[in-house]
């Protein structure tokens, strides 16, 4: 009996044993098989990401705004980076060695060393070949034309998403896909050899703006000059193409240069000629004229009587600069009369005067879809009261951006019919409807030559070789306690050359100083600036030859 | 066995041999082949950088500043003056 006990309990023993070692290649092979085949792998594999460029921004004719150039940075994994090597590291890198210590305690599996090298002097640290610190391709941004189109393009972070302008409002599109490879490594943890491709990287699209260099510098160039020269708070300019409402320049002053993230100041980064909206004034008297003359009981040479120069209305007084005495529609466009437009205005019907600044795309967004862009203000009011009517005939109670003012002046240059803003050359040009009956258009046009003729309000404006239909504006800003009286904005709205038109201008100046404000004498030097070198540029034929610069014998 | 299932067998037996090498032979290629990818996209990479390189110095030389500055000061250049200008009117050219 005692033989069989024993020869029991050793079958016990060994069934036991077995049980043991199933159990055991059980778990290995089948039940941690892939837990243990994953610490395996990654003992001599690793998976790297592969970075693809950011798309390029380029001008109208493909001059880069904005182009992403390959930039290397070096990281550590903090698990292979030994203590003994961060002096090292250090006096390599050039960062301090307690950072170095602190983001070592910090992160677990990543940590930056030093970010966006030249690829030759990372390749320097990496040549140390200090264990567990590697070097990654990434793009850093640069822009060309500085701060000449730093408004209108914006700019990106350090990890490549868009943060203002363009870069963010099409950043999707933009965006650059990394890819995923597995690569063999070795004892110190450099890559072998590549193992193969998880996922492809995918590089951005290329996007082209409407905007054209050339036309921008010398916009940036004109307002820069005459803002510090004046010694004014800021100011913006937009130049539109009348046919498609291209954007063809838009610069603010103050500005700022992308390029230098020490030297930005959130209120110089603001793209002033979208994001900021004021009262426009004068400027919006060719709109209401071009109602008054809609309405049948108009005709440009119409006569009121603007004595003795100011006016009550409800509360307010408006004035005109001086007595004007009788004054024919066109005489009024030409004088900017105020009290001419509003004895206009109150004869007209206020819901038509509304209806046409909203078909101008007046208090709307454009729907470029440009972050932080103002809609503007125009209030409609259920019943119509005459100061209401009169003030909004000359611009005041509403408010615009220069670029909705760009917009609705390129509508009446284009014979009436709605210009929509554009800003990428790959949106499509839409043909609006007629917002003005195209006989009124070149009527309001003509009124607005004057302006820049003799005894108009902008003369400054005039060129030698163009013609132009101007319209000066002088606005008090408006802060908390109402109207400012030694503040003022200052525009000119320009359409060249008058007789075809081609480009639309809008020039607003911020706070000019308080002895010279006047839109003509302000805002009207920039036009001409910029246009008498911007429309031979844009190979615009002259329609108004000077007699001198005629040949001998040629009439 | 009959002979036709053997033949069926050697068959199935060879079929297998190659598509075992095949499938050896088709790793190496991919690994070679990937390898040959990384290496191309090293020298893209290495010719996108020099190209950034290259279009930032061009737009850097070509930018309207410098060419306004060059042409005013270097080459003592400026801006014709209304009255230096002549209208030739082509038209009439080539009528006369």
């Amino acid at each position: 009996m005692l033989a069989n006990w024993r020869f029991h309990f050793v079958q016990i023993v060994l069934l036991a044993l077995l049980a043991v070692v199933v159990w055991r290649v059980l778990s290995l092979q089948v039940l941690e098989k892939e837990f243990l085949i994953d610490q395996g792998t990654s003992r001599w594999q690793r998976t790297e990401v592969i970075n693809a460029p950011r798309g390029m921004l380029t001008d109208r004719h493909g001059e880069p705004v904005a182009v992403s150039t390959p930039v290397v940075s070096v990281w550590a994994d903090p698990r292979e980076l030994r203590e003994a090597d961060i002096g090292k590291l250090a006096a390599a890198s050039g960062v301090s060695e307690p950072t170095l210590a602190a983001r070592r305690q910090q992160h677990r599996a990543f940590m930056y060393v030093t970010r966006h090298l030249a690829p030759a002097v990372a390749e320097e640290i990496l040549a140390l070949e200090i264990p567990g610190v590697y070097g990654l391709t990434e793009y850093k941004r640069y822009y060309p034309a500085g701060e000449v189109a730093s408004h209108i393009v914006g700019i990106t972070d350090i990890d490549d998403r868009g943060q203002e302008g363009i870069e963010l409002a099409y950043d999707r599109q933009l965006q650059s896909r990394a890819g995923k490879k597995e690569v063999i490594r070795d004892l110190i943890g450099r890559s072998v050899r590549d193992v193969g491709e998880i996922e492809a990287p995918k590089a951005g699209r290329d996007l082209s703006l409407t905007i054209d260099l050339r036309l921008q510098y010398l916009a940036y160039r004109e307002l820069k000059k005459a803002v510090s020269q004046m010694g004014a708070t800021g100011g913006s300019v937009v130049m539109m193409d009348v046919q498609t409402g291209d954007i063809l320049a838009m610069v603010n002053q103050p500005g700022f240069n992308p390029n230098n993230r020490a030297s930005m100041e959130p209120a110089a980064m603001r793209n002033r000629a979208m994001t900021d909206q004021f009262e426009p004034g004068s400027v919006m008297k060719p709109f209401s004229m071009a109602v008054a003359l809609e309405s049948g009981q108009f005709q440009p040479d119409s006569v009121i009587d603007t004595s003795p120069g100011y006016m009550k209305l409800g509360t307010y007084t408006i004035r005109d600069f001086r007595d004007y005495g009788e004054l024919d529609l066109t005489s009024i466009i030409t004088k900017s009369s105020n009290i001419g437009m509003a004895k206009v205005a109150l004869q007209l019907e206020g819901q038509d005067l509304w209806n046409m600044l909203y078909g101008l795309g007046l208090g709307q967004s454009t729907g470029i879809g440009f972050p932080g862009e103002a809609v503007g203000r125009l209030p409609n009011q259920v019943e119509w009261h005459p100061v209401e009517q009169a003030s909004m005939a000359y611009g005041y109670g509403i408010a615009v951006t220069p670029l909705q003012l760009a917009q609705a002046y390129s509508t009446l240059a284009n014979g009436g019919r709605r210009v929509y803003a554009r800003i990428l050359m790959d949106a499509p040009i839409e043909t609006g409807p007629q917002i003005i009956p195209e006989k009124i258009s070149r009527q309001v046009l003509a009124m607005m030559e004057t302006v820049v003729q003799p005894s108009g309000t902008g003369t400054a404006a005039a060129l030698d070789w163009f013609s132009v239909a101007g319209k000066t504006g002088t606005v008090h800003k408006v802060g908390d306690e109402g109207y400012f009286d030694d503040r003022y904005m200052s525009t000119f709205v320009g359409v060249a050359p008058a007789q075809n038109p081609e480009v639309v201008t809008v020039v607003v100046i911020n706070e000019p100083p308080s002895d010279a404000y006047y839109g003509g004498r302000v805002a009207a030097p920039v036009f001409t600036g910029i246009m008498r070198q911007a429309l031979p540029l844009l190979g615009v034929e002259p329609d108004q030859i000077p007699p001198q610069a005629r040949m001998e014998g040629d009439l | 066995m009959s002979w036709p299932a053997r033949l069926l067998t050697l068959g199935l037996l060879v079929a297998v041999l190659v598509s075992a090498f095949g499938v050896i032979q088709v790793t190496y290629q991919t690994r070679v082949q990937f390898a040959q990818l990384e290496s191309l996209r090293r020298e893209g990479q290495r010719l996108e950088e020099q190209w950034g390189r290259l279009l930032l110095e061009e737009s850097a030389f070509s930018s309207p500043a410098r060419v306004e500055r060059l042409a005013r000061e270097e080459l003592g250049m400026s801006e014709p003056e209304p009255e230096q200008m002549r209208w030739l009117n082509r038209n009439e050219l080539e009528t006369d």
